[in-house]
């Protein structure tokens, strides 16, 4: 094997234990990847050279010094971690996010940290407070947002698998866009702690990996409780691996029919059809099914996240850490100043929006009325799951789109996670398996969402459109 | 619909300040997103409870155990002014008061 950062997280662990080569052989494939094409790409803020020596001295747990890249908004002790925002720019985290931690503890070797919208806050990349990332499979597109930098890292070979977070797609926009697997976790599943906070009741860290068995793997790692987030779940952490080759015979999979009206591309919804007839071929179910409050999932959604942002942006004050203005002699205008000079335009776009829905006489027009149709979207997934196992569904409207495309129109961006955010908005679990390419030769996602816990299924079923694709 | 929001007021609630070219350019996005987000006034949701957390937890309790602290010295290192172990900041009362 030449170039072994192509390799998946399964074949470099089979490597490794038959000894065709080290950890090290890989971290330093990664790295002489990075060197030669991220230049172009742009997917790291930073990148570390002594992640080489690190994976030499690393031979413990599970991943023996295997390196992976961690998005810029989970904080990594004593590495820079920016969150994509002028506004973080040096702040060097004390400790380990939970998750990252667990990752370590196992041998994971961090090579670097990955660019993405500013705190989370974009589906593009093209929110970065440093410099937009570029699309492996066509450097004039964006790779999707806001996980880019991990989306397009792994997508290019520049490392083995990487973390990121999903608030409202944020994991499987880029994943589809980069021709890659993500999953966004069950809300709970896995521990927030040392998240950068976006939106707290929405925000969910996954993994961005080469293929289904890899996101079952590193799910085996990262998922659990953790006293350190009062929203992890106490329940047992299954082997997740154990159901990838269990076959989709007698498994019921829903087919939304809202689904399938104007909007979206017909390349993709040609490949939602060829997937689910492949599906079927193997002897699953297909049925259709109804979630008649789905379009409302990305007005629920700007509500309840705009309102919960708001709110997490006020600790940007220039205080205790980030960016301080030298402008301003008050505290209140010294803060003013430090946010208004270090904050991205979709941030502060955020903030007012939250504002304006959390204000007194809003209140209940906007951030109660959205929390109540919430519960609608949750009904809705609730009496579909009854009927079926899973739901099949297009990732996103179109394939991957220009730089510049919609950044002129933040409704559009928004718009770009319709299918994804509902999963968000139910706390459910959903992932993105590459199914196809478009006539431009962009890659193709289809998204699969479970029922909360329910990560084995969509496994399951993941991993069978792998073989049928 | 125009005139929907007040951008200064809002930018005052969340301790941004705006210039006049950006205060358009948030009015007309900000109002557009609105118009959109406008639609979820028609749902009927009588007798429907709102969600605030999706997983049906309950308050988590844990005992109330002294645990070690982050490294003071670590955590300074981010404070943007730092004294004696304390984070400088700016005066918040004037003399008068």
């Amino acid at each position: 094997m030449n170039d072994l950062s192509s390799l998946s997280l399964a074949q470099a662990l089979k490597g490794i234990k038959t000894k065709k080569f080290t950890s090290k052989d890989i971290t330093k494939s990664c790295l002489e990847k990075i060197d030669k094409t991220d230049s172009k790409i742009k997917a790291f803020l930073n990148v570390r050279s002594e992640a080489v020596k690190e994976s030499e001295k690393t031979e413990v747990g599970l991943l023996q010094g295997i390196p992976y890249a961690v998005k810029d908004v989970i904080s990594t002790k004593g590495i820079e971690t920016t969150a994509g925002s002028k506004a973080l720019k040096g702040y060097i985290p004390p400790y380990n996010a939970t998750v990252v931690d667990k990752i370590n503890k196992q041998g994971g070797v961090i090579l670097g940290k990955t660019n993405c919208d500013a705190f989370a806050q974009g589906a593009s990349g093209e929110n970065s407070g440093y410099f937009p990332t570029h699309n492996p499979h066509d450097l004039d597109r964006v790779p999707g947002g806001s996980s880019s930098g991990s989306a397009a890292a792994v997508a290019a070979n520049q490392t083995i698998f990487a973390l990121g977070t999903d608030t409202g797609g944020s994991i499987r926009q880029p994943a589809a866009f980069c021709g890659i697997v993500g999953l966004k976790p069950t809300y709970g599943r896995c521990s927030r702690y040392g998240l950068i906070a976006m939106a707290s009741s929405f925000d969910t860290p996954g993994p961005l990996t080469k293929t289904v068995e890899d996101a079952a793997l590193v799910m085996n790692l990262i998922a659990g409780k953790d006293e350190n987030d009062a929203t992890s779940v106490n329940l047992e952490v299954p082997d997740y691996s154990k159901s990838l080759d269990k076959g989709v015979k007698g498994i019921k999979i829903g087919i939304v029919k809202e689904h399938f009206s104007n909007g979206l591309d017909p390349e993709i919804k040609k490949s939602l059809r060829d997937c689910a007839r492949g599906l079927e071929k193997q002897g699953a179910i297909i049925e259709e099914i109804s979630l008649p409050h789905g379009e409302y999932g990305i007005a629920v959604y700007y509500v309840l996240v705009s309102s919960e942002v708001s709110s997490n942006m006020a600790r940007y004050d220039g205080n205790r850490f980030g960016f301080r203005s030298s402008k301003g002699i008050s505290a209140l205008e010294k803060s003013m100043f430090s946010r208004t000079e270090s904050l991205e335009n979709e941030v502060k776009r955020r903030i007012m929006i939250g504002c304006y829905a959390l204000s007194s006489g809003y209140f209940n027009a906007y951030y109660l009325q959205a929390s109540k149709v919430r519960t609608l979207i949750i009904n809705d997934f609730k009496k579909a799951f009854k009927k079926v196992d899973a739901i099949l569904s297009p990732a996103t409207p179109t394939t991957a789109f220009k730089h510049g495309e919609k950044a002129g129109d933040p409704l559009q961006m928004y718009l770009s996670d319709i299918y994804t955010v509902n999963a968000n908005v139910a706390g459910i679990p959903a992932l993105v398996v590459p199914f196809s390419k478009d006539k431009k030769n962009l890659p193709i996602g289809v998204q699969l969402m479970g029922n909360h816990f329910e990560e084995e299924k969509l496994f399951q079923i993941g991993s069978m459109i792998e073989k049928i694709r | 619909m125009s005139g929907q929001i007040n951008i200064k007021h809002l930018a005052k609630l969340g301790n941004i300040k705006l210039n006049k070219k950006e205060e358009k350019i948030f009015t007309s996005e900000i109002e557009n997103i609105l118009n959109f987000i406008n639609k979820i006034q028609n749902i009927n949701t009588e007798n429907i409870l709102p969600t605030f957390q999706v997983t049906n937890q309950k308050n988590i309790f844990r005992q109330d155990k002294q645990k070690t602290c982050l490294p003071v010295k670590e955590v300074l290192k981010n404070a943007p002014k730092t004294l004696n172990n304390y984070i400088l900041v700016p005066k918040i009362m004037s003399q008068d008061e």
